[in-house]
C-alpha cells in the first residue's frame, strides 16, 4: 500500500467521512506501517496549523457599505439644496456662489470616491460648502476623541457651531485607516460635508452611518442633524470604529447632552 | 442559525425588509469576509468579494431554493465570485506576485504572525480548485456533502481533491520548512 492510499484514509477520517471498510483498512495499515503513522502525524500537524489560524474581523466599513448598495432605491431623507446654508452664511450673493462652488466639490468628491460611494444618487446627499471652520470662533467642541496607534493619529470632534453640529474628523496615516462612525445612539445623521480637505478614498453617508476610509493628512466636517428635530435633549452616544486593513485598532465614544 | 429562523428570515429578505437584510449580512459576513481573505489572499479584494456576494445574495434572494441551507448558497456565491476575481486578476496581472498575506490579519505575535502569513502564502499556490475545497473545509468548516452542493462536484470528487489539496499543502509548508514532521 502506497503513501497516497494512507492518506487518502487519512484525510477522509480526519473529515469524519470514513467508512466502516475504509477504518477496517486504515487500522491495519497504522498497525502495520511507520509510513502511515508519520504521514498521520503529519495531517494531523496540517490540521492543526490550518485551523489554529486566527479568524479575520471583517472591516468596520464593510456592513454599511453593503448595506447602502444594497438599498439604492431608499429614498433619502435629504433636506432641501441648501437651505441649510442660509443660517451659516450671510449674504445671498455670497451663498450662490457658495452654492456653485458645491456643485464642483461634489463632482470632485465623486470622481476621488468613485465607485465606493453607495450609489451614484447618493452624491445628492453630498451637499457641501466652505461651510464655518471648526476652529471658528462661534465653535463650542461638545465632546473629543483622540486616537493614536503606531502610524496612526485621528482626532474626532463633535462640535456645535451657529446653533448646527458638526462632526469634525482629522487624521494623520502612513497606512489607509477606517474610521467607521455610528449615530443611531445620538439620534443624528450625517446630512452634508461642510469641509472636505485632500481626497479620501472612501465617503460613505448613509443613514446613521458614515464610514472614511484615508491614508496620509486628511480633514472633513460633516453637518448633522438630529432625526427627530422634535425630540427633547438627551444625552446622545456616538460610537466610533478606528481599523486598518481589516484589523480592528480601537473604538471610542463621544458623548454629549444635545 | 436554525432552518426556521433562516427560513424566516429569507422571507423576510424576500419582502425587501431592511432590518432583515441587515441581520443577514451581520450574521453571515464574518465567514464570507474569511473564505473571501483566504481565496484572495488580500484583505481589500476580501472586502470586494463579500460585498459583490452579499448584492448577488439580495439580487437572488427570489430565487433562493429552501432545499438549501442559505450559508451554503451565500458560500457557494462567494466562492464563485472570488475564482471570477481571481480568473480576471490572471488575466489582468499576469506578472504580479499574489498579494501580502499577512494583510488584514489581526494582532498576534511576531511568530503566529509569520505562521499565518506563511501557511497563507502556501494557500496561495495551490490552484484555485484545490484551495476552494481547504477553504470551505477548514475555514468555513463543511461538510463533504456541503462542499458538494457549493462547488458542483459529487461527494467523492470533493474527497479526492481534498486528498490533493491537503498532500500538496503538505508538501509545500515541508518544503517552506513550516511543517517539519
Amino acid at each position: 500500500m502506497n503513501d497516497d492510499r494512507a492518506l487518502e484514509l487519512l484525510s477522509a477520517a480526519a473529515d469524519g467521512e470514513l467508512g466502516a471498510d475504509d477504518r477496517a483498512e486504515l487500522d491495519q495499515l497504522l498497525l502495520s506501517s511507520t509510513e502511515a503513522r508519520e504521514s498521520k502525524a503529519e495531517l494531523e500537524a496540517l490540521d492543526s496549523l490550518l485551523k489554529g489560524l486566527p479568524e479575520l474581523e471583517p472591516p468596520a466599513y464593510l456592513h454599511a457599505q453593503i448595506m447602502a448598495r444594497a438599498n439604492p432605491t431608499t429614498p433619502p431623507q435629504r433636506p432641501a439644496k441648501f437651505a441649510w446654508l442660509g443660517a451659516l452664511v450671510p449674504g445671498a450673493g455670497l451663498r450662490y456662489a457658495l452654492a456653485a462652488a458645491t456643485g464642483a466639490l461634489v463632482a470632485a468628491i465623486f470622481i476621488t470616491t468613485g465607485s465606493m460611494l453607495s450609489d451614484p444618487d447618493d452624491v445628492t446627499d453630498l451637499v457641501g460648502t466652505m461651510a464655518p471652520n471648526a476652529a471658528s470662533a462661534n465653535t463650542d467642541v461638545i465632546d473629543s476623541f483622540a486616537f493614536r496607534d503606531a502610524g496612526f493619529e485621528s482626532d474626532v470632534q463633535l462640535e456645535r457651531s451657529n446653533g448646527s453640529l458638526f462632526l469634525n474628523v482629522q487624521m494623520s496615516t502612513a497606512a489607509p485607516l477606517d474610521i467607521s462612525v455610528d449615530m443611531a445612539g445620538a439620534g443624528l445623521k450625517a446630512d452634508a460635508i461642510a469641509q472636505i480637505e485632500s481626497d479620501f478614498d472612501l465617503i460613505s453617508l448613509v443613514d446613521q452611518a458614515l464610514s472614511l476610509r484615508a491614508v496620509g493628512e486628511q480633514r472633513l466636517t460633516i453637518l448633522l442633524r438630529r432625526v427627530d428635530d422634535t425630540a427633547s435633549a438627551e444625552e446622545a452616544k456616538i460610537s466610533l470604529e478606528f481599523s486598518s486593513d481589516g484589523r480592528l485598532l480601537q473604538r471610542g465614544t463621544l458623548t454629549a447632552t444635545l | 442559525m436554525d432552518k426556521d429562523r433562516e427560513m424566516a428570515m429569507v422571507a423576510d429578505c424576500q419582502n425587501g425588509n431592511k432590518k432583515a437584510m441587515e441581520t443577514l449580512v451581520r450574521e453571515l459576513q464574518k465567514p464570507v469576509y474569511n473564505a473571501a481573505y483566504r481565496m484572495m489572499g488580500s484583505a481589500d479584494e476580501a472586502a470586494d468579494v463579500a460585498q459583490t456576494t452579499f448584492l448577488k445574495v439580495f439580487e437572488n434572494i427570489d430565487r433562493f431554493d429552501p432545499k438549501y441551507r442559505l450559508f451554503s448558497w451565500t458560500y457557494r456565491i462567494a466562492v464563485n465570485t472570488a475564482l471570477d476575481q481571481l480568473k480576471q486578476r490572471k488575466r489582468t496581472k499576469p506578472l504580479e506576485q499574489a498579494p501580502e498575506s499577512t494583510m488584514g490579519l489581526p494582532q498576534e505575535t511576531t511568530a503566529t504572525s509569520q505562521l499565518s502569513a506563511e501557511v497563507q502564502s502556501t494557500l496561495m499556490e495551490l490552484s484555485d480548485d484545490q484551495r476552494s475545497v481547504i477553504v470551505l473545509r477548514y475555514f468555513s468548516d463543511c461538510s463533504y456533502q456541503d462542499i458538494g452542493r457549493i462547488l458542483e462536484l459529487p461527494e467523492k470528487t470533493v474527497k479526492s481533491r481534498l486528498f490533493t489539496a491537503r498532500r500538496q499543502m503538505k508538501r509545500k509548508l515541508q518544503e517552506h520548512g513550516v511543517l517539519s514532521l
